[in-house]
């Protein structure tokens, strides 16, 4: 009996790690309250929308491949990008996000310093001189916004 | 029940409950250790290209961007394109990404799936939810427990107040010589 019930957790734990769904699930934010915005409308004038819930649309162009907590979308400007971080309410980001648009709800916030060494901290852990946030730097406006991640649909 | 014998019951039981959690958080430990060399959650397969199709950034030709693809034997596979100010286009594909250099001609097309067992055992290590860090909060006292109870396990020459006591004192000044060290 013993030996069957080791058994069989041994071979649930394997079905579990071939499965490969870990992460995989895009959540939907029931009775959603958020307001739906559009990536201009958050470039002209983020303060409007500061530390409000949002649903805005775009395509994602990076997800950190080490921790899966960390993702960027793009609207019509390429060259705009939004950090996207998910907390840990939710599990990480999976890569088959990478090039889907999706539209994602969240608090838009400004990154505190302390989110901000939080992320340096991330980056220097993963060992990665990660692109995208080089170029997120750069970037005329958005540079110091976040997404505070709730829910996502693909589109 | 006497002490000792409770002990030993606490250790015993604890330390089955356990074994599953600690293997899981052990081996990510060890892959997680070792991300600069290694990439465990994902298996990368890269291969290098040259193209003479030449795309330009500010008039995007659609039909460019296919023949790329078609060239990569990648169409099927198409996603979206990505194409920020520098001359780095992205093709994202289904399972991965093309990335040419369009000045260059120069570029890879990346293939990524995930490492079974790693992906998911570093999923839990990096903790995916709430429920599973009030989880993982209890492993961590739990394994608290099975280390004070394993001191007092064996008496004699062997215990804690012997040869036990030599490596347990070990065990804890390597650590503390790390720290001066580093």
């Amino acid at each position: 009996m013993i030996k069957r019930i080791l058994g069989l957790a041994i071979i649930v734990a394997l079905f579990a790690a071939c499965g490969n769904t870990a992460g995989d699930k895009s959540t939907v934010d029931e009775g959603n309250s958020s307001e739906q915005v559009t990536f201009a409308s958050i470039t002209e004038d983020p303060d409007q929308y500061l530390n409000k819930e949002i649903t805005l649309e775009g395509k994602v162009v990076h997800v950190c491949m080490h921790s899966g907590k960390k993702m960027y979308i793009v609207g019509e400007d390429p060259d705009i990008r939004l950090f996207i971080s998910a907390g840990e309410e939710v599990p990480k980001f999976p890569m088959e996000l990478l090039g889907s648009e999706i539209s994602v709800t969240g608090v838009f916030q400004k990154i505190e310093a302390g989110a901000d060494m939080e992320k340096e901290h991330e980056n220097a852990e993963e060992g990665e001189e990660c692109e995208t946030e080089a170029a997120i730097a750069k970037q005329p406006v958005l540079a110091d916004m976040m997404l505070n991640y709730k829910a996502h649909t693909v589109k | 029940m006497k002490l000792r014998k409770l002990n030993r019951v606490t250790h015993r039981d604890i330390g089955y409950l356990i074994a599953g959690m600690t293997i899981i958080y052990a081996i990510s430990g060890i892959a997680l250790n070792h991300k600069h060399d290694w990439n465990s959650n994902y298996i990368i397969d890269q291969r290098t290209f040259t193209t003479d199709i030449r795309i330009n950034r500010d008039s995007t030709d659609e039909e460019k961007v296919y023949q790329l693809l078609d060239e990569l034997g990648e169409i099927k596979n198409f996603k979206t394109s990505y194409y920020p100010t520098g001359d780095k286009l992205t093709l994202f594909l289904v399972g991965g990404s093309a990335i040419v250099n369009t000045k260059t001609g120069e570029g890879y097309v990346e293939r990524i799936s995930k490492r079974p067992l790693f992906y998911q055992f570093n999923f839990l290590h990096y903790n995916p939810g709430k429920w599973w860090k009030w989880f993982s909060d209890i492993f961590c006292v739990a394994l608290i427990l099975v280390t004070i109870t394993g001191l007092f396990i064996i008496k004699g020459k062997n215990g804690i107040t012997r040869r036990g006591a030599v490596l347990t004192a070990i065990g804890i000044i390597l650590p503390v010589i790390f720290l001066f060290i580093y």
